[in-house]
Parts: structure tokens; sequence; C-alpha cells
């Protein structure tokens, strides 16, 4: 399986916990990431539009707190193929992050080599 | 500030397809927004801005990618679904665009290409315009030559030419070279470089000096290996050492394709004074700014001054013509034909994709429908449709040229050597796109649009559900009449078509004459140095024809010093003994062997043919051919009378008079000609001919060549072949035109039926429930299939109509190049309303045959 590209993934990871509207994801990469990864409005849609179109996430019908909430926002939900996937790319780096360790290339977190 | 901010960046979303704009535009813009809102400080707030646009310059080009390769996915599906629609439309487009490719290329490179010189629009040929001896464009001779150049003020320069045959040795086979002779400022005149050396100087053309010769690049190439250091090396024609001073570039072919050098024209005393000897062909280069009008109305008050000064010049004009008309006069009209006839292939074609496109647009209005139901918008059906069509085109248009360049290949290959201009001919890629497009930009008219009105129309049928004819009564009324449009410009080919087979038929029939059959001719040129005009050049002639009538096989040699007449043949004026006058209708004159008439089998009407006592001591005799004898004695008395050329030549008795020849052409009226024998004129030129037993060509001609070197193995042969091939030079680009314009009559007739299939299968599909309707209430098979085929043939009827009307409009055009048919020839019209009656009725058969199988049960459960 190649590898999600790195905005997708982020995306598919800030839907994890919940369902979100485009500016809430936007928010949550922007913070996750430290301010490293600020997705334009175009890529974040890009994203969202090809996301849609795979299946891996998809638009919620009903909003989930009208209260707070834009009623014309649209919200995003993972499906369940999606979280499959995100949790595989997850893994993959698991693995990855795994072997750089294996290989002295990083420390692990407790600072000392294995 | 951020309003501003907010509709600039709405605006720029715009760069979006609309599909994707419908969806995600208000949600981007509300992302912007609270990014916008959110904002740390300006410094932040203008990022957040750069940021948001980059975004839309990357991405939104990405989406229309994405969108395009979607859609050209979705069209080859669809149109590698629809097989037949898809194989018709490609093969009708390939050839619509590829004839039209074939024929324009050759067109500009023969009519609008620019001659390869330094301002060629200035370059005009002059002619003298010489009507009392019935030729207007005649040659000239030097002291006219001489007037011209002094007197006139808007012309820069004149040059002059003439052409020569000489025999060129020094290696190890004798070869016959033809030459221009020309005066020393021919190359600047032309505005000509050679590509090693230099070209002539004025100086080079007075009597007496140095032999110098220019080569062609084919002869550099061929008999020198293309050996730079050729220049300043002589060479040997006639027996002459000739200093090689240049050698002109490939391009440079001028007077002549086949010239293969360059010589200083250089006139002796006599020929500079002659003023009634017209051996001359005059090339001139008008001052910059002078128009053509302006160089002839100078031309003309020169000429009065001339005819008031010379009495041999008092009916004598000039007439200045362009040079690049001229070298493409010959071909011009049938170019003009050809290019008439493709582009009517053109138009069949548009109509005939038009007419698919539309039926196809209503055949699939349930899917374009469905597929707006399913929440496709509008414009991304329109843009799918027309992807679809671009599709096809690229296809049909790439197919389209392959065809074009192979078929430009095709007409060098049968080039004849009369179309010169036509050997460089490439495919013209400008053409080629021009084809593309104004097919293209057709279909659109007539395909896409249908197209969008049925995503218009297409909701409201499909919930309506049935009802599909009622919405395609106006697309059925389109593709009637582009059927019979098509018609009607399909009848146009097929008559012109006609007329051109018929043309070239009459011209095979005619007679001669003479007796072609078995015949096989060469050219002998003896040089000057060796066989001084005399005994010598009949010595070498006579033991030539008895050597040759000696070979098994050989029924008869003879010779004749021009075999056929060009336009302006070897001619001059006469006089008849006892008549005052000069006669100025020009009487061609030809040396003859006394078996000359019988070889050709030409008849013999009074008097006697000559024989060998007609030697170069005995009284001077002639023969005259029929139209001369009876022009001039029309009481039947020539026999005994005495004519000369010229006061200071002798007398000749006429000893016979012969049957009309069709020397000069067999679509060219009879000349006044007249024949010595070979004795008495003792000629150095001499076209030979023998007539074999047998059909076997090559034999006689490896025989001739076999005699010739026998007495003289320095002696080439030129033009070798047989009369028929000769003959067949003559009418090749005729040929050439009847095969084509044939060729693309029947491709007309191609596309014509496939439009009456395909309207017929139409129809008959759309009344596939009225027609099973009828059959269920006890109508005929006939009643049906007048129904049904009522609109192909009353299409068809009208088309023929119309194509008769437009035949007729356009007869002007094909005029010219008919011989013994008229334009609007009767048998040839009928034979064409025949042959499309005949197709109409064939491309109708299958789909009729259709309608008749209707099951009437079946039709009406399907609704």
């Amino acid at each position: 399986m190649r590898s999600l590209p790195r905005a997708t993934f982020h995306i598919l990871v800030s839907l994890a916990d919940r369902d979100r509207h485009g500016y809430s994801i936007l928010l949550d990469v922007a913070e996750r990431t430290n301010g490293a990864l600020r997705l334009s409005p175009s890529s974040l849609y890009a994203s969202i539009k090809r996301l849609l179109e795979d299946g891996l996430i998809e638009e919620l019908a009903e909003r989930p707190d009208p209260r707070q909430d834009d009623e014309r926002r649209r919200y995003y939900r993972l499906t369940r193929f999606g979280r499959r996937v995100a949790e595989e790319e997850a893994r993959r780096l698991a693995r990855l992050l795994a072997d750089a360790r294996a290989t002295g290339l990083l420390r692990t977190p407790s600072g000392r080599r294995p | 500030m951020k309003r501003l901010a907010t509709s600039i960046f709405v605006a720029a979303l715009h760069l979006y397809p609309a599909s994707f704009r419908d969806e995600y535009a208000g949600e981007m813009r509300r992302v912007f927004a609270d990014s916008l809102r959110n904002a740390l400080g300006p410094l932040d707030a203008v990022l957040v801005c750069l940021h948001a646009i980059g975004g839309v310059l990357v991405e939104a080009p990405r989406e229309h990618g994405d969108l395009v390769l979607n859609d050209l996915r979705y069209a080859f599906r669809t149109l590698r679904k629809a097989r037949w629609f898809t194989a018709t439309a490609l093969i009708t487009l390939a050839l619509g665009i590829g004839t039209n490719t074939a024929i324009f290329s050759v067109v500009e490179a023969v009519l609008l290409r620019q001659l390869p010189y330094d301002h060629p629009d200035r370059l005009v040929m002059v002619w003298v315009r010489n009507p009392e001896q019935g030729f207007d464009h005649d040659l000239t001779s030097y002291p006219r030559l001489a007037d011209w150049r002094t007197d006139s003020t808007t012309i820069e320069a004149f040059a002059a030419y003439s052409t020569a045959t000489h025999v060129l040795t020094g290696s190890e086979y004798p070869e016959q070279v033809r030459s221009a002779r020309v005066t020393g400022n021919f190359f600047q005149v032309m505005g000509a470089r050679p590509l090693a050396g230099t070209a002539f100087s004025s100086g080079d053309d007075a009597f007496g000096a140095p032999r110098k010769a220019i080569l062609s690049h084919g002869l550099w190439a061929r008999r020198f290996g293309a050996d730079p250091r050729i220049v300043g090396r002589a060479i040997t024609l006639d027996g002459h050492p000739y200093t090689v001073v240049g050698v002109m570039p490939s391009s440079f072919v001028y007077p002549a394709r086949d010239i293969d050098l360059w010589e200083p024209l250089a006139p002796d005393a006599d020929l500079r004074a002659a003023r009634s000897t017209f051996w001359l062909w005059t090339v001139a280069r008008l001052k910059s700014g002078v128009t053509l009008a302006q160089a002839q109305g100078e031309m003309d008050a020169l000429s009065r001054r001339l005819a008031a000064q010379y009495v041999g010049d008092r009916s004598l004009g000039v007439s200045l013509v362009d040079l690049q008309d001229e070298l493409t006069a010959t071909v011009r009209p049938a170019l003009f034909v050809l290019e008439g006839a493709v582009l009517l292939v053109l138009l069949i074609a548009c109509a005939n994709v038009a007419g698919m496109l539309i039926a196809r647009a209503s055949e699939r209005e349930r899917e374009i429908a469905l597929r707006e139901a399913l929440g496709a918008g509008r414009g991304r059906v329109i843009r799918q449709l027309l992807t679809e069509v671009m599709v096809l085109f690229g296809i049909g248009g790439a197919i389209g040229l392959a065809l074009g360049a192979g078929l430009v290949r095709a007409v060098v290959r049968l080039a004849p050597p009369a179309l010169p201009q036509l050997r460089d001919v490439h495919v013209n890629w400008t053409v080629a796109v021009y084809a593309v497009v104004v097919t293209a930009l057709t279909a659109l008219l007539f395909g896409a649009v249908p197209a969008i009105q049925a995503t218009r129309r297409g909701r409201a049928d499909l919930i309506r559900g049935g009802s599909r004819i009622s919405g395609h009564r106006g697309a059925a009324w389109i593709r009637t009449g582009l059927l019979a449009v098509q018609v009607a410009l399909a009848f146009v080919l097929l008559t012109g078509a006609g007329l051109l087979l018929r043309s070239f038929a009459h011209m095979q029939a005619v007679d001669l004459g003479f007796d072609p059959d078995q015949m096989v001719v060469g050219h002998v040129s003896l040089p000057p140095a060796k066989y001084d005009a005399g005994a010598k050049s009949v010595t070498f002639f006579e033991s030539l024809t008895d050597r040759l009538r000696a070979v098994p096989g050989i029924q008869s040699a003879a010779g004749a010093t021009s075999l056929l007449l060009s336009r302006l043949p070897v001619s001059g004026d006469f006089q008849i003994e006892g008549r005052a006058e000069a006669i100025r209708t020009p009487l061609t004159y030809d040396a003859v062997t006394p078996g000359f008439f019988r070889a050709m089998r030409i008849p013999l009407l009074r008097g006697r043919y000559f024989t060998d006592a007609d030697g170069a001591h005995a009284e001077r005799v002639t023969i005259v051919n029929d139209t001369t004898a009876k022009k001039y004695w029309p009481a039947g008395n020539a026999i005994g009378r005495r004519i000369r050329f010229g006061a200071t030549s002798p007398w000749m008795r006429i000893v016979g008079v012969v049957a009309d020849t069709k020397r000069g052409g067999i679509d060219a009226p009879v000349f006044t000609e007249s024949y010595e024998p070979l004795r008495q004129v003792a000629p150095l030129n001499l076209w030979i001919v023998v007539r074999t037993t047998t059909n076997a060509p090559a034999n006689a001609v490896q025989a001739l060549e076999d005699a010739v070197r026998a007495i003289d193995p320095q002696q080439p042969v030129s033009r070798m072949g047989s009369l028929h091939a000769l003959l067949d030079e003559t009418i090749a680009s005729r040929r050439l035109n009847t095969v084509l314009v044939a060729i693309f009559a029947a491709i007309a007739l191609m596309l014509a039926a496939v439009g009456v299939y395909g309207l017929l299968s139409y129809v008959i599909a759309q009344q596939h429930h009225d027609i099973g309707i009828r059959l269920a209430l006890g109508a005929s098979r006939q009643d049906i299939i007048a129904a049904t085929g009522a609109r192909a043939m009353a299409a068809a009827g009208v088309g023929a109509a119309g194509g008769i009307m437009l035949s007729v409009a356009v007869r002007r055009v094909i005029h010219t190049l008919l011989f013994g048919v008229s334009p609007v020839d009767r048998a040839t019209y009928a034979a064409a309303v025949l042959m499309l009656a005949g197709v109409v009725m064939a491309a109708a058969f299958v789909p009729l045959k259709r309608a008749l199988r209707v099951d009437p049960v079946e039709s009406l459960r399907a609704d």
C-alpha cells in the first residue's frame, strides 16, 4: 500500500476523535503540527473532495451540536473504511519509527540506546 | 479590508471548474473568512491571504486536469461502445481532412508559394504578341531585345535565353545534356546566386568570348560526384572545352527542370541583326515600385514606336506576364478544379458528421437526462459532450493527416513531368490544422448545439417517460436537410468526374493521323564540331536507319527533326511562287527520311512520298499536309507549285500532300505543316522512329542504342522509349486530374450513402413504436416503406435537383479541362442521377428491411 499524502493523513487523524467542519480541521492540523502544516482552503478542500470520492470520509447529514454551530457548515466524519486506512497508515509509520530506533537512527524516548 | 480580501478570494475561486465551485466554494469562503478573522495581527492576515490565493492557483488547474482526464476516459469508453458511430465518423472525418490536406498542400506549393528568387514578384515574362501569326505568346529577336533594353525606363533589366543540346564527353559514357544559353545578366535578373563559383557577367555573352558553363546541381551531382573542385576546371561539350565557373543550387531550375547547364548566349553578327528571327525567350525584372500595368503601358507605347519604325514590327505587340503566373498557367485550372472537388468532399463530410452527431445527441437524451437527474450539473454534461466531440475530431484529424501525408506522396509519385512543381510538395501543416478546425467547428455547430438542447429537453422527457418522437422532429428535419445538401454536393462531384472521364475517353479515341502502336523513338543530336551540318550528318542518319532496318523484329526505321510539336513549333513565314504577298501564317518545316511517312503510316493523299532521288543536288522538293494544301490551294492543285521561306532561300516544289496528323497535341488545332527530304536539309538533330513487328519495345530500344554506338561510340541517344509513352506524357496531367476527381467523386458517393443509411436507420429507430402501431392497425409493408423511405427519397430528390442547378452554375470552372464534351452533357448528368438513385436505394435497403421486421406486439409492449 502506498503511503497517504501528508495533508490527507493529517485530516484523517484530526477526524479520528470527532466529526469536524473544514475550519476546525484546519485549526486542529495546525495545532497538532505546531503550525508546521498550515492548510490553505484550496488544499483542504482538494483533499476533502478526494477523500469523499474514495469513501474515506463522509459528509454528515445532521449537525453534531446545533447550539454552538452555524447551521450552514458541513461536517465530515471518518467512514469505517477511512478509519481502517488511517490506522493502517499510523501502524506503518509506527513500524517505520521502530525501525529507525532499532537501527540507532533515533534515540528511544528515555534517551538511552537499547 | 477583510471584505476586500474575501472578495478577491471569491473571485479567484472562479478559476475552479464550475462543478467543484458549486460544491465547495461556499465552504472555502467560510474557512477563509474564519482564518482571516482569527489572524494574529495584520502581517498574519496578509500571509493568510497569500497562502489562500496561492493555494487556489495551485489547486484549481489540478481540478481542471482531473476533470479533463475523467471526461477523456468517459469519452473513450462511450465511443468504444458506439462502435459503428465511431468508425463511420472517423472514416468520414479522415477522408474529408485527408483529401483537403493533400490537395491544398499541392495548391500551396504550386500556386501560392513564391519562386525561390530575390523579389520574385518583380519578375515578368516578356512575350511578343503576334496576332497575325496566331501566337499571343511568341518569342522575340535579338534586335528587338536590344530596342527594349535601350528604351524601357520601368524595367530594370531584360535577360534572354534559348536552349540547346550538347554531347558531354570525358568520362566512361557520352551523355546528351540540355543547356540554356543565357545573356550575361541572366542570373542577376533572376536574382539567383551560384552555390559555388560565380555567375556570368555582362562581358561573357560577346561573340567569340571564352566558353564558360555553370552546372546544374543535378548534373554536378550525377556526373561529377558533387566535387567542389569542379569550379575552374574544363569539361568537354561537343568536343569543345568549357570552363566551369559555377554550380547552381538545386532550387534553381529555371527555365526548365531538365536543364543540365547554363552557358553564355553568344549570338553571331547575323543573329544580332536578324529582326524577324524569333528565337529568344525573355525574362525581365521590373524596377522597384513599378506595377505590371505601368510596365505594360510603357511596353505598349514602345511597341507602337517600333511598329512605326520597322515594317516587320507593324502588327507586333508585347505582353508582360508575371513569372509565377506564367509557370503555373498550365496547371492552374486543373488545381482549381481539384481544390473545388476536395472542398465539396469536406462539406459533405461535415454535413455527414453533423447529421451523425445530431442523431447521437437525440438518442442519448435519456442518458443525459439520467446523468442530470443523478446530480451532474448541466455545464458538467455539456463539458462532457464537448470532450467527446473533441476526442472524435482529434482521432479523426490524426487519421486524416496521416491519410493526407500518404496522398501527397502518392500525388508526387504520380506527378507527370509536365508538372515539375509537384515534386517539391510536402504536407502543409497550416492547411491540415485548418481542415481539422473547419470540420470541428461545423460539427460543434451541428453536433454540440443539439446536445446542449438535449440537456434542456432531456429531464422533462425522462419524467414524461414515453413520447420520444415529438422532441425529435426538429433533429430529423435538420438531418434531412443535411442529407439533401450532401446529395447535391455529391452530384456536382459525380458530374465533374463523369465529364472528365468522358473527355479522357474522347481523347483516347482521337485519330492521331499516325499509328503509334509498336513504335519506339529516340532523339539523336550530333555535335556540330564533329559532324558539320551536311554530308557527314546525312551519312550518319542514313547508315543508322539502314542498320536498324536490318535488325530482326524491326519493320521500318526512319527519322524526322520534330516528332511532336510544341506550342511554338519551328516554323516560318513563306512565299508562294506567283503570289505577291508574303504569307505570315507560320508554316512548320521538318526534315524527314524518305521512309518517314510509311513508317508512321501517314497516308499520302496526292502526289508522291520522298525518295532517295531527292538528294542534295536534285531539285528542292517539299511535302505539305492536307490543311496547308486546302488553305492555299483550295482547288486541289497544290502539286507542282513552288514555295520558299524568305527571299534568300531556294524555291521548293510541292511533290506530295499527306494527311493531317495531331502532332501538335490531341487537343490542339492542326498547324499548316511542311516536310523536306533529309538529304536536302542535312540537320544535326533527328528523332529516330522504329516500328517493330512484335510488341517488344525493350529490344528495339536496345537495338537503337547499339546501332548508334556501332557508328559512333561517343554518340549518346536521349529520350528513348515507346511512342505511346511519349504521347502519354502530353496527357499525363489530364489523366492525373481525371483519376483524382474520380476518386473524390467516389468518396462523395460513399459519404452520401453513409448519410442515407444513417438518416433512415435513425428515422426508423425513432419511429419503431409508430411502425408497430401501424402494423398492428393493419398497414401493409408497402405503406411502411413509403412512410419511412419517403423522407430519404425526398431528400435525395431535392438534393439531386439542387445538384443539377449547382453543376450548371459551376460549369465554367471545369470548362477548360473538357475535351469534346459539353459542360452540361446530358448523358453525364443522366448517368449521375441514375448512379445517385442506385446508391441511395442500396443504402436505404438495410434500414428499410429492419423496419419491416418490426414486431407490432413487441414494440407496443416496450412502452
